[in-house]
């Protein structure tokens, strides 16, 4: 029993040792999206599939917002270093703060989208009842 | 207990993974992250901790298993490689099935819920591996006269032998190799969401079973392997990695009308009564159409 409890106090101290290595090293660092391509390959993942009919990237790399050619809306968030599709349902009000589209999801996302905004925020409002 | 070679191989795992860290930080510094990291290892420290719980319990299914066959190989030295070869080929059947029926899925997903692919990745090993009886499928190895300590030496050695497996460090080892063995372009491939990827590779040691059994996928470079689940899991909480399908199975199975609640559990991950979600293989077919269709 002391020695298998050694043996978790140890593997313990070196689970922590690894992780404080691996934030020192620099890997604890958000994922940033290069591209409206590689935004688009992420949303083909997407659970159920989401063929991009318009797409507005945050200028600083931190998330997109997408609409597909039936009109539902997802949302790239980043997790970590990568992104994570996300369908943003009916009720999710979007709202336009300046440039800013902020989507009232958990969590809540900012993304900096200039002057796209508005429209974004319109386009979350005026969703057909099927798709919202 | 028999001789566990895993736990002697933990430092040596230690040691890999600082080094594979460096190669990171100069030549893929998106191959890590620390949180991630921190969820794989706090995964694989449970899974020790499960381990020493239930594996008691293990040893002795299949010592009784041997105790009743009429066959006993004992410790002749031929039997190892033999016990070796079809140890592998008993972990093939139990990852097949752990990728298409929803009750051993249940058990087996916490260790493809990482996004990242790199050496801490292979520590996310199950918790609820015993609950959901999967060492079942090393059962037969017993009834046909193994010793129990050579197949559970065996399935230490095999598991070790993935580790390795599991980094983008590496892109293809020499041609004999990729051949016969499984390789880290190989389960690479195992661990992906592209739909070309889903439901392929599931060798342990030995990538022939893929081979022979239709199930092998080789790596395309020209399609980048996106890493984790069908549906993210978005979250870095060991627990719900762990505990997240399990939740979601039992959920399905008391809504479920009663003539489907058996589906539920022995049907492939993403099987639903009403169609209202998508299996690896209507992803595959969607994707195969969608390229048709652009």
């Amino acid at each position: 029993m002391n020695s298998e409890l050694l043996q978790f106090g140890g593997s313990l101290l070196a689970i922590t040792a690894l992780v404080a290595l691996a934030h020192w090293l620099g890997f604890s660092r958000s994922a940033r999206l290069e591209s409206e391509e590689a935004a688009r390959q992420l949303l083909a993942l997407a659970p159920g599939g989401f063929p991009v009919a318009a797409l507005a990237l945050a200028a600083d790399g931190a998330g997109a917002i997408a609409r597909s050619r039936d009109g539902r809306l997802a949302l790239l968030r980043p997790h970590g270093g990568r992104f994570i599709a996300q369908p943003l349902p009916p009720e999710t009000l979007l709202e336009a703060q300046g440039e800013t589209l902020c989507i009232h999801t958990t969590p809540r996302i900012a993304l900096q989208l200039g002057q796209e905004a508005q429209a974004w925020a319109q386009a979350g409002a005026q969703r057909p009842v099927a798709a919202r | 207990m028999p001789f566990d070679p895993v736990a002697f191989a933990i430092p040596l795992f230690v040691v890999l993974v600082i080094a594979e860290m460096l190669w990171a930080r100069r030549r893929n510094p998106v191959a890590y992250e620390s949180r991630d990291t921190a969820t794989s290892l706090a995964i694989g420290l449970g899974s020790t901790v499960a381990g020493a719980l239930t594996g008691g319990v293990v040893a002795g299914t299949l010592v009784w298993a041997h105790s009743v066959s009429p066959i006993s190989l004992g410790w002749v030295w031929w039997a190892w490689p033999l016990c070796f070869v079809l140890d592998d080929l008993a972990y093939y059947a139990f990852h097949r099935s752990a990728h298409r029926v929803r009750w051993f899925w249940a058990s087996h997903v916490n260790h493809h819920s990482s996004q990242h692919y790199n050496l801490s990745t292979a520590l996310r090993q199950s918790w609820t591996g015993f609950f959901a009886l999967t060492f079942v499928f090393r059962l037969p190895l017993a009834f046909a006269g193994f010793e129990p300590g050579m197949i559970l030496v065996c399935g230490g050695f095999n598991l070790i032998y993935q580790f390795w497996i599991h980094t983008e460090s590496i892109k293809r080892m020499p041609r004999w190799f990729e051949a016969v063995m499984n390789t880290p372009s190989h389960h690479r491939v195992h661990h992906a969401v592209n739909p070309r990827y889903l439901d392929k590779n599931y060798a342990g040691t030995f990538i022939i079973w893929d081979r022979m059994f239709g199930t092998f996928v080789a790596e395309d470079d020209a399609d980048p392997i996106r890493y984790g689940i069908v549906s993210q899991l978005g979250t870095f909480n060991p627990l719900k990695a762990v505990f997240h399908e399990w939740a979601a199975l039992l959920k399905d199975l008391w809504r479920a009308p009663w003539r489907h609640k058996l589906s539920y559990l022995l049907r492939e991950p993403g099987w639903t009564h009403d169609g209202s979600r998508e299996t690896s293989d209507m992803i595959r077919a969607r994707w195969e159409r969608d390229k048709l269709d652009s």
